[in-house]
């Protein structure tokens, strides 16, 4: 124990007891304090000295320190002395202490242990601590006492308002001591008319006259009430209403109550006025439950539904009661991003722009899909708590609505196919009406003409013509075989062999035009999903059209390279270019940027190319400077595997 | 969220509401009053995720009893109440109206509410070892007042460490007064992980 000592030199009381509760030490501090020495109690059960330490509820908090938990606490408050040790000044008092009960390895390999009290003498603290407790609580009184008497005079004050009585317990019965004059105005009795508690009763609504009885005999155990509202029959029988306050006194001496002081304010106009809204509030309520709507109105600030209609219940189907606390109930069984945007809706927008207007879709328990419209505004009259925080949400069913919408857009869509297949119509027309008419006329001079060399030019141009038109309705049955589906189209084909087929076709083609062509390809196969005919058609012309539009002289180049999952084929030519006005159009059908149809085709070369990238999930556009050169750059998905 | 096992969170849900259990039982027999405590909610988030639920929830004046703990799992149980909580507390306690001194914790306060906390995180702590047989080596338990990072000693401890701090809302119902507390429990140096090893070695 000897390295206990140093307990001898601290402020603190200490003591060490081992589990079966004997002092094992015991510091020079308690020696002072209570008198027994260290050699009187070492070796002895504390109880010996001082029971309550080892009564159960100390020894329960204790157990667990013999055993290496944590330390415990006796705080001052609620243990004031575990070592009573009177007061200098006052042998009754006992000094307030703060201990803690910590464990102490016994030796260092400790799996046992013994319990350290340590005990702050906290008398001086806490003395201080309940002379100023004691100051705030006469401080406090003495408020209490200031409010006590304003709140008095508030009841004088409110007497002088309007009618106030007195009534004294004489003989068992309250009789009437004064009244002020105020009364005969508003009852139109008069002061003889008033005599006891009994004729006051009797003016009192019989409705009433059982609430303010009940008032009366509370008061006579002396209870002051908290103010009640009532009604009277004045003397020419109408109905007034009062706010009353009853006020018992009573004889501090005896206790008992000796006189009722009675106030009455006459409150008939506001409440008049309340019936009255509560008579709109009703008639609102009538419209509202038999509106097709969903209506209920709401407060911001408390989530308090304050009403909700029938159909509210019959849409959600949850009985209206589980939706009154909380005016976000429903938000739960919208769909995720319906019920975020009420969610921030009646958070943010509402309350600043004081409208929320939200459309959603979702399916009712019936499985129906239903399109629902809220709109919710805020309301212009304050809530209890003087807060304009009420609002009205209105609730439709706006899927009839949309569905009609829908059928309109449809409508719509259809009558611009129409107008889409009627301009085209009129295109096509115009195409074979111009080979149609150089035939015509080519016939007709045919007839006319006797000169062999000039018959045999006739015919030339007949034929070409015919070539023309049967391009034209190849070009033409090949645009409507590529509105079909794509189901067909599953096969694999090489761009890379199919490049090199076409550069073989045209190579001949372009020298012939002067031009020098050329294709640049990686070493590897570019497989894509597709139609090779198809393929080969958008290609070719792309190509064509790059040879068409290039004066001789110029230079054609196909390059094609891998771009991670993608293989990007760019048709570039140095050819005339393209106005940037007509860039966005080059791939409309029969688009020509010619008007006067001076060079060869229909206009339909891109339009086809382009339809057949896109339907292999590719992609094309157009690049160009005028005098320079076009670049066409089609990208399509390839195939890995 | 750190996510537990079914088994892992109804054995630690279950050894602290023992400890509570034990802990308002004493709380009953010291006072002569009806104290419950209930444990509602449980969670276990790591460092960064405390950030986040702190930037959402953190309380600026907030009181705590803190005990430190070493040995096979490091760290620290602390029950923390706002400043309100905490001397609703020592009133109820006490039967006296200590509010009436201003809002500093007198010494009184202090020590009713550092002896409550002590009850109730011994009763933690303790029956944590106690089930799981786990030989700890306890600080003396402090009494704080700061914000809630710096009372949990973790104001300076980097991103990325391997600290998981398990949070249980323990709510007090003193002679029908309900007052919240919440019991941090810090878990330093991956110690959380040794701690969950545990509860699966006993194949509850």
């Amino acid at each position: 124990m000897d390295n206990l000592r140093v307990l001898d030199f601290v402020p603190l009381g200490a003591f060490l007891l081992d589990e079966g509760h004997i002092v094992r030490f015991w510091n020079s501090t308690l020696e002072q304090w209570t008198g027994i020495s260290r050699a009187q109690i070492v070796g002895q059960a504390i109880g010996e000295f001082y029971p309550h330490l080892v009564e159960s509820h100390i020894l329960r908090r204790i157990r667990g320190v013999f055993a290496g938990e944590p330390a415990v606490i006796l705080s001052a408050a609620l243990h004031h002395h575990v070592i009573p040790v009177p007061l200098a000044h006052n042998a009754n008092g006992l000094r307030v202490q703060h201990t803690v009960v910590s464990p102490f390895a016994r030796s260092t390999d400790a799996a046992t242990y013994d319990a350290l009290f340590s005990i702050q003498d906290v008398t001086e603290s806490t003395e201080r601590a309940q002379a100023y407790r004691q100051e705030l609580l006469v401080r406090e009184q003495v408020a209490d006492a200031l409010q006590d008497s304003e709140s008095r005079y508030r009841g004088v004050s409110e007497m002088i308002s309007d009618f106030a009585f007195s009534l004294q317990l004489q003989h068992g019965v309250y009789q009437r001591d004064w009244v002020t004059d105020a009364f005969q105005y508003i009852t139109g009795y008069s002061a003889a008319d008033f005599n006891t508690l009994d004729d006051w009763l009797a003016m009192v609504h019989p409705q009433d006259t059982e609430r303010v009885l009940r008032v009366f005999q509370t008061m006579r155990l002396g209870w002051a009430d908290e103010g009640l509202e009532h009604r009277i029959l004045t003397r020419n029988g109408d109905v007034r209403y009062l706010q009353t306050y009853y006020r018992p006194v009573v004889d501090m001496q005896r206790g008992d109550v000796v006189r009722i002081l009675g106030a009455a304010q006459d409150v008939t106009h506001r409440k008049r006025t309340e019936d009255a809204l509560r008579a709109s509030e009703e008639r609102f309520r009538q419209i509202a439950e038999n509106l097709d709507a969903l209506v209920y109105i709401a407060d911001l600030e408390t989530h308090e539904v304050l009403y909700s209609n029938r159909m509210f219940e019959r849409f959600f189907e949850i009985p209206r009661s589980t939706f009154l606390h909380n005016h976000t109930v429903f938000a739960s069984m919208l769909p995720d991003d319906a019920r975020q945007a009420l969610l921030s809706g009646l958070t943010e927008t509402l309350p600043q722009t004081r409208k929320l207007d939200l459309t959603w879709q979702m399916e009712t328990s019936r499985g129906q899909g239903r399109w629902l419209r809220l709109r919710c505004f805020m309301v212009n009259a304050p809530n209890e708590h003087g807060k304009m925080s009420r609002y009205v949400g209105l609730m439709d069913d706006i899927t009839e609505q949309k569905h009609a919408n829908e059928r309109e857009f449809a409508l719509m869509l259809e009558r611009e196919q129409v107008q889409i297949l009627s301009a085209f119509i009129t295109d096509v027309t115009h195409e074979f009406r111009t080979p149609l008419s150089v035939i015509n006329n080519s016939v007709y001079l045919l007839g006319r003409n006797q000169d062999n060399s000039k018959r045999e030019s006739y015919i030339t141009l007949v034929q070409e013509q015919v070539n023309n038109i049967s391009q034209l309705v190849d070009s033409l049955v090949l645009m409507a075989g590529l509105e079909s589906s794509v189901q067909g189209d599953m096969e694999r084909v090489d761009l890379h062999t199919l490049l090199e087929t076409i550069s073989d076709q045209i190579h001949h083609k372009a020298m012939l035009a002067d031009l020098h062509f050329s294709v640049n390809m990686p070493p590897v196969p570019l497989v894509v999903r597709g139609r090779v005919t198809y393929l080969w058609q958008a290609f070719v012309s792309l190509v064509d059209n790059a040879l068409r539009f290039t004066p001789s002289g110029g230079r054609v180049t196909v390059q094609a390279q891998v771009l991670g999952e993608h293989v990007q084929v760019e048709v570039i030519d140095t050819g005339r270019g393209i106005a940037p006005e007509n860039l966005p159009r080059i791939f409309e059908r029969f688009y020509r940027e010619d008007h006067a149809h001076s060079t060869p085709g229909f206009g339909l070369g891109l339009a086809i190319a382009r339809k057949i990238i896109e339907r292999y999930n590719g992609k094309i556009h157009a690049e160009s400077e005028l005098n320079k050169g076009s670049r066409f750059v089609v990208v399509l998905p390839l195939l890995t595997n | 969220m750190t996510l537990l096992s079914t088994t892992q969170e109804d054995t630690l849900r279950e050894m602290i509401n023992i400890g509570v259990g034990r802990a308002a039982g004493l709380l009953n027999d010291m006072l002569n009053k009806h104290v419950t405590l209930v444990i509602p909610e449980l969670s276990v988030l790591s460092y960064n995720e405390l950030l986040h639920y702190l930037e959402r929830y953190s309380q600026s004046s907030m009181a705590a009893v803190q005990v430190g703990f070493r040995g096979v799992l490091t760290g620290s149980a602390s029950i923390v109440f706002s400043s309100a909580g905490a001397s609703r507390i020592a009133d109820l306690l006490t039967d006296a109206d200590l509010s009436l001194l201003s809002e500093d914790m007198d010494e009184l306060r202090i020590g009713v509410l550092s002896e409550v906390g002590n009850i109730v995180l011994n009763g933690v702590v303790g029956s944590m070892s106690n089930v799981l047989s786990l030989r700890l080596q306890y600080a003396l338990p402090a009494y704080l007042e700061d914000d809630l990072l710096s009372m949990l000693g973790l104001k300076h401890v980097g991103q990325g460490n391997e600290t998981s701090i398990l949070i249980a809302r323990a709510n007090f119902s003193i002679s029908e007064v309900d007052i919240s507390g919440t019991i941090y429990i810090v878990f330093l140096d991956g110690s959380f992980g040794y701690l969950l090893e545990k509860i699966d070695t006993l194949g509850v």
